[in-house]
């Protein structure tokens, strides 16, 4: 039986006086990849960044409504902003490796938690770097700078640090966006790997790489979430005629 | 990614051809003295049959929506979808000779065509070649069902002969003559099946129509 990790119930966010998302209730599923498809500016990434209260960064923003992570209030008043990013991690459209060494990127959450001895820190960079693909390629080099590696190399290096902080769920925005069809096929298997230890919520324009990787699909339009289902059934029986429309191309 | 989907259809195919077969065999036997003439399990397999038809279609319209599958992959999702609807087509024809062969089970009918045996044992093994072609994707295997085609046409036409003067002759046994012809047809029309699978497998490892003997034309 497939368990809810993270639920949204009746979400509404506003910046400023606009209006951007609307009443919008959808769960992450454990160990699913979930995919979120719609045309540019239908609010996907502002929805994915309530998942980890990024949104907070924005003085205008304003939300009503609840997201649930295993059934606790993420926007409670007196839910921790930092333990809901350590165990909500992000990973961006661009990839945004620290400047500093390889090392030191996938540490510095741990580091700064100030909890961990130097031998503990030393293992989860290890795994974390081997759970993001990325040990056999750096590990002769773990000191040298973070901005040497390639773009799919720093993306996958983004994806082990945000795994370092061993978090439940994994919110990537257009991961590989950015990247060259390999790398990106290297992120889309990751993914699938990774699903076994994190629940993963991917925002994707590409909606081939959402048909091929996740198992849930959620279609956003105008800031309203149309359709959310399994992916085989949302892509080839949409229930709503706009998620048909957008899928074989009329608009978007 | 995409390939272990299709490792899992190819394996929902070979499950399904596999009950087909049993279920040509079983109802091929009934017409052979020394075997039972009950034919319920022919009937228990054609509903677990139809069930797979509608899971392989709809796992084929998944894997075409999700991946977006091209050249071989395309190929072996198209010819998988044909290949299923052959056979349930195919089981469809093991119902067929069954009710035949449930009228006549026990009669000696049989005995009077020696072809019979061998139009029966080429049938199923006609089956039996074309899914191996495609599990193995072995094409000159396949060619050798579609060769095979002919022999099978040619003792369902000497059958069908021999019935014909039989009618004539003893009109009291027609009942059993027009089960007996109904079964060669269907035996025949398994042959044909069989030899779309293999020409559907030619399409799939070299992607070269041979139908309606298109090649021949080229």
């Amino acid at each position: 039986m497939v368990k809810a990790h993270i639920c949204t119930n009746n979400l509404n966010l506003w910046f400023g006086d606009n209006h951007v998302l609307y009443d919008v209730s959808m769960c992450v599923f454990e160990n699913r990849i979930t995919a979120m498809i719609g045309p540019s500016g239908c609010g996907k990434s502002s929805l994915l960044r309530c998942f980890n209260r990024m949104n907070d960064l924005i003085p205008s923003a304003r939300i009503q409504g609840s997201i649930l992570l295993d059934e606790e209030d993420i926007y409670h008043p007196k839910a921790r902003v930092t333990d809901i990013r350590t165990r909500v991690g992000m990973v961006f459209q661009k990839p945004n490796p620290f400047p500093k060494s390889i090392f030191n990127n996938v540490a510095f959450g741990l580091k700064i938690q100030g909890k961990h001895s130097k031998s503990e820190i030393m293992d989860r960079v290890e795994k974390s770097l081997k759970d993001a693909w990325l040990w056999d390629e750096v590990k002769d080099r773990l000191h040298s700078s973070a901005m040497s590696l390639s773009g799919g190399q720093q993306q996958r290096l983004c994806i082990a640090r945000a795994l370092a902080n061993g978090p439940r769920v994994l919110l990537l925005d257009e991961p590989t966006s950015a990247l060259d069809p390999q790398s990106t096929a290297k992120i889309e298997e990751l993914c699938l790997d990774l699903k076994s230890k994190v629940s993963i919520l991917i925002v994707t324009h590409n909606i081939a790489q959402a048909g091929r990787i996740s198992d849930y699909t959620a279609f956003m339009y105008l800031g309203e979430l149309v359709e959310f289902g399994e992916s085989s059934q949302v892509f080839t029986v949409p229930k709503d005629s706009r998620t048909e429309d957008y899928l074989t191309g009329v608009f978007g | 990614m995409l390939n272990t989907k299709l490792n899992e259809l190819k394996r929902m195919l070979m499950e399904q051809a596999s009950l087909v077969e049993k279920m040509v065999i079983i109802s091929m036997n009934a017409i052979q003295s020394g075997y039972e003439c009950n034919l319920e399990s022919v009937m228990r397999y054609e509903d677990r049959v139809n069930r797979i038809e509608l899971e392989i279609e709809t796992y084929c319209t998944s894997l075409i929506a999700l991946y977006q599958p091209e050249a071989k992959d395309l190929r072996a999702i198209l010819m998988s979808y044909k290949i299923n609807n052959d056979l349930e087509r195919l089981a469809d024809q093991a119902v067929n000779i069954t009710e035949s062969a449930n009228a006549i089970c026990g009669e000696p009918i049989s005995e009077q065509f020696p072809q019979l045996l061998d139009m029966k044992l080429k049938s199923i093994a006609m089956l039996h070649k074309s899914m191996s072609a495609f599990i193995n994707k072995d094409v000159a295997l396949a060619r050798q069902v579609c060769a095979d085609d002919n022999e099978v046409d040619e003792l369902n036409n000497s059958i069908r002969k021999n019935l014909v003067i039989l009618m004539k002759k003893s009109p009291e046994f027609i009942n059993n003559y027009l089960h007996l012809l109904r079964i060669t047809n269907n035996l025949e029309r398994i042959a044909d099946l069989s030899t779309n699978i293999a020409e559907n497998t030619v399409f799939l490892v070299e992607g070269k129509v041979i139908k309606h003997h298109v090649d021949d034309e080229q």
